[in-house]
């Protein structure tokens, strides 16, 4: 039988010289690139602009390095015009120092008036690999124009715009009254067509007294409250949300208010935390809200659709009226606070159904069109538990 | 002086020993090839008939897969009493010089099945990855090191496939498990009706029996034609449950007008989610492992379509067919990728019609089986 013998060193020198170089190439050391040389852009806005072409802001993060706490904003603002974002970016592109690069893109701003044309038909079709925007990006609208609003949620100067937004995110997550969707499902919606798009509004107060405007007062010797109306918000961001923008195709057709996208939440079964106050016999109680889940069903009713809505959430009592006990409270929490809660899911269905918004993909399940969801009948279940 | 004799090898071919190519046994034998299986059903671009009605894919690719093993296993039948000769020695012995004819289809076959996954990563990194890389940059750095894993022969492939499938796996279900709660079963509607579903069979079977085949290339290898059988029915189970598995995830998250035109779709299966955490923005990185597996993977299919050429050739020496082969598998990416008019219509005629490229090497190898053990078992005439 042969032996085989053990490979010579100079065999093992080249065989460790191509490890070494692969390990190299692997690391990018051959071509490295340092990160001043692309502008990683945070968000993108789109407004009207002039002459029939679209005006885009870019958000970029700025370096840590050029962080002062005198200057506002840790973004830097880059902005063009052009009859798409493959234009506006190659003109952009001509007069920065560095590459625009959109694979750090996690927000997509768009002003309420190209909403309501359709503009997000066109963002649908857009070539989203060749820009490397990830279609994960959130996609919302703004009452206020874009720009405006994109300026306002980074006047806060923080380092790290991603915190800044992941703000707004949050408070769809603890609050319940924000409902903030992906590139991704407006892509579904304009190519499947099975379901409609709604997604967070937005809006501004310029009035808002940010906490670097605060710092910059006290520096001065100055009341951070000076010049604040009794019951106006003071801190945090100048942008905010204000409920949800809804869609039937790609048109923006109504408004939920923030009340009225936790209901939304609760009907699709995505509502994380929230809280609702009601009135009890012996006074008004807030109770929270957690873990709502729903099951759908839908039939044909005549030329309608009969939409059968089972939703279950967890309740749990956190301030009440002295007179109520907790055991009365965690009572009307499940006896009586379904009834309150179906009424309020009616209202939204309804509201939905006049804007010809159908986010619980209702038709499609039945097989018909918008035509039998406009007739559409809802019978909502709600089943409130105690949270644990 | 003592005269230095040299040692005939008395073994056939079909050894491998002598080509380095080695032996492998039950687990490598079923890593390589569900590892191929999987890469293929799930990474090569969706075919029109596929994505027609509703996402036909999810059962017409693990059907076509179960449907490929009706030819191997009757192929592997009529293999058996030939000890651990291959397939491609078999047609040597039983066609002569006109082996290496019958054996140019599957040869063929294998080579642009390997070829299809990797035009997927490569649209994918030069287009998602990299700021319009040309795809002779990307294939720059994937075809030598997938032409190295074919020229090292079997018995390397097959102890790496232990290695890099736990990890593709594993790949898999990270990508997956976040993506669970975007799950929507009105997604897969509308389910095809049969005969619509029918129209993707063609092309998973294109796919798939290629894969199978290989096992009966190389059965000197993995011990004899029956243990390819059995290799090849447990593969096939495996894999077709994992790609319907993976599928109907993809199904779940993508309905099927918005998969059209998505390159590499299962890196993106958590898109829908905009949480920043890191677990959700791995796609690059799982892009990555499904590669190597990958080109391991395909790798496997041009050894095994060199192996096929060279013993039809009667020659034990595959290496200048593996780099060739290589070669033209970087080929046809480039011309899949280029989007060629040329290269589509002939993907497009693959896809319908390709599934029949391997039955004629099949069907002489059976012929040549069988008249090659008859050959062997009639009497020998004795000089009286």
């Amino acid at each position: 039988m042969n032996k085989r013998r053990a490979p010579g060193p100079l065999p093992r020198l080249i065989a460790a010289a191509v490890c070494l170089l692969s390990a190299f190439a692997a690391g990018g050391c051959l071509k490295p690139v340092s990160l001043d040389v692309c502008g990683y852009v945070s968000a993108i806005a789109v407004d009207e602009g002039r002459d029939g072409e679209y005006y885009f802001t870019l958000a970029l993060q700025r370096e840590l390095a050029e962080q002062n706490i005198e200057s506002e904003g840790g973004a830097i603002l880059l902005a063009d015009s052009g009859e798409d974002l493959f234009e506006a970016v190659t003109r952009m592109q001509g007069s920065v120092p560095y590459t625009i690069n959109f694979t750090r893109a996690n927000f997509i701003v768009v002003s309420r008036e190209l909403a309501e044309r359709g503009l997000l038909s066109e963002l649908a079709r857009l070539d989203h690999d060749r820009l490397h925007i990830r279609t994960s990006a959130a996609v919302m609208i703004t009452q206020c124009r874009a720009y405006e609003f994109l300026g306002a949620m980074y006047s806060n100067n923080d380092a790290d715009i991603n915190k800044l937004q992941s703000a707004l995110t949050l408070d769809g997550r603890r609050t319940g009254m924000v409902r903030l969707m992906p590139l991704s499902r407006l892509i579904e919606a304009e190519r499947a067509g099975t379901s409609d798009f709604c997604t967070a509004l937005g809006s501004r107060d310029p009035e808002i007294v940010t906490d670097m405007e605060q710092k910059r007062a006290e520096a001065e010797g100055k009341d951070p409250a000076e010049n604040v109306s009794p019951g106006e918000r003071v801190g945090g961001l100048k942008a905010f949300m204000t409920g949800t923008a809804l869609f039937s195709g790609a048109r923006m057709t109504g408004v939920l208010s923030r009340d009225e996208t936790l209901f939304l939440n609760l009907m699709m079964g995505r509502l994380e935390s929230g809280f609702i106050s009601a009135d009890t016999p012996k006074g008004r109680m807030t109770a929270a809200l957690t873990n709502s889940s729903s099951r759908l069903a839908v039939r044909k009713n005549g030329e309608g659709l009969l939409i059968v809505l089972t939703v279950r959430v967890l309740a749990e009592p956190l301030s009440r009226p002295a007179e109520l006990s907790r055991k009365e409270a965690e009572e009307f929490l499940q006896n009586e606070l379904p009834a309150m809660l179906a009424e309020r899911v009616d209202a939204v269905f309804a509201k939905l159904r006049a804007a010809g918004c159908d986010p619980l993909c209702a038709a499609a399940k039945a097989g018909a069109g918008g035509r039998e969801y406009a007739l559409s009948e809802l019978r909502v279940t709600v089943t409130v538990k105690p949270a644990a | 002086m003592e005269a230095r004799v040299k040692t005939k090898r008395t073994k056939g071919i079909s050894d491998g020993t002598e080509t380095n190519a080695g032996r492998i046994g039950r687990a490598e034998t079923l890593s390589v090839t569900v590892l191929s299986l999987i890469s293929t059903g799930l990474f090569s671009a969706f075919e029109a008939g596929e994505l027609g009605t509703g996402f036909a894919a999810v059962l017409t690719r693990p059907a076509a897969l179960l449907l490929s093993l009706a030819p191997v296993l009757a192929a592997a039948l009529t293999l058996r009493g030939n000890g651990e000769t291959g397939l491609g020695e078999t047609l040597r012995m039983g066609l002569g010089k006109a082996a290496p004819i019958a054996a140019l289809p599957l040869a063929f076959s294998l080579t642009l099945t390997a070829a299809l996954p990797l035009a997927e990563f490569t649209g994918f990194i030069r287009s998602f990855m990299f700021d319009s890389v040309p795809t002779l940059s990307v294939l720059a750095f994937v075809i030598p090191v997938f032409a190295y894993a074919a020229l090292a022969g079997l018995e390397p492939e097959g102890r790496a496939a232990c290695i890099l499938l736990p990890l593709a796996a594993a790949a898999l279900v990270i990508a997956i498990l976040p993506a669970a709660h975007e799950f929507e079963p009105r997604r897969l509607l509308p389910f095809p009706s049969p005969g619509e579903a029918a129209k993707g069979v063609p092309a998973g079977v294109s796919l798939f029996l290629p894969v199978l085949s290989a096992l009966l290339i190389n059965l000197g290898g993995i011990g004899g034609a029956e243990r390819a059988g059995r290799y090849a029915a447990v593969s096939a189970a495996v894999s077709a449950a994992v790609i319907f598995a993976a599928l109907a995830a993809l199904g779940l998250v993508y309905p099927a007008p918005v998969l059209r035109g998505m390159s590499l779709p299962l890196a993106r299966i958590d898109f829908l989610s905009i949480k920043q955490s890191y677990a959700l923005r791995l796609d690059k990185v799982l892009a990555m492992v499904w590669l190597a597996g990958s080109m391991l993977a395909q790798a496997y299919c041009v050894y095994s379509a060199a192996r096929l050429m060279a013993s039809s050739f009667g020659t034990p020496l595959y290496g200048p067919f593996a780099l060739a082969l290589s070669i033209a598998a970087g080929g046809l990416v480039l011309a899949c990728e280029n989007a060629l008019g040329a290269g589509r219509a002939a993907l497009r005629l693959y896809s319908r019609a390709g599934f029949l490229l391997p039955i004629p090497t099949l069907a002489a190898g059976a012929l040549s089986g069988v008249l090659t053990r008859r050959k062997k078992q009639a009497p020998k005439r004795t000089p009286s």
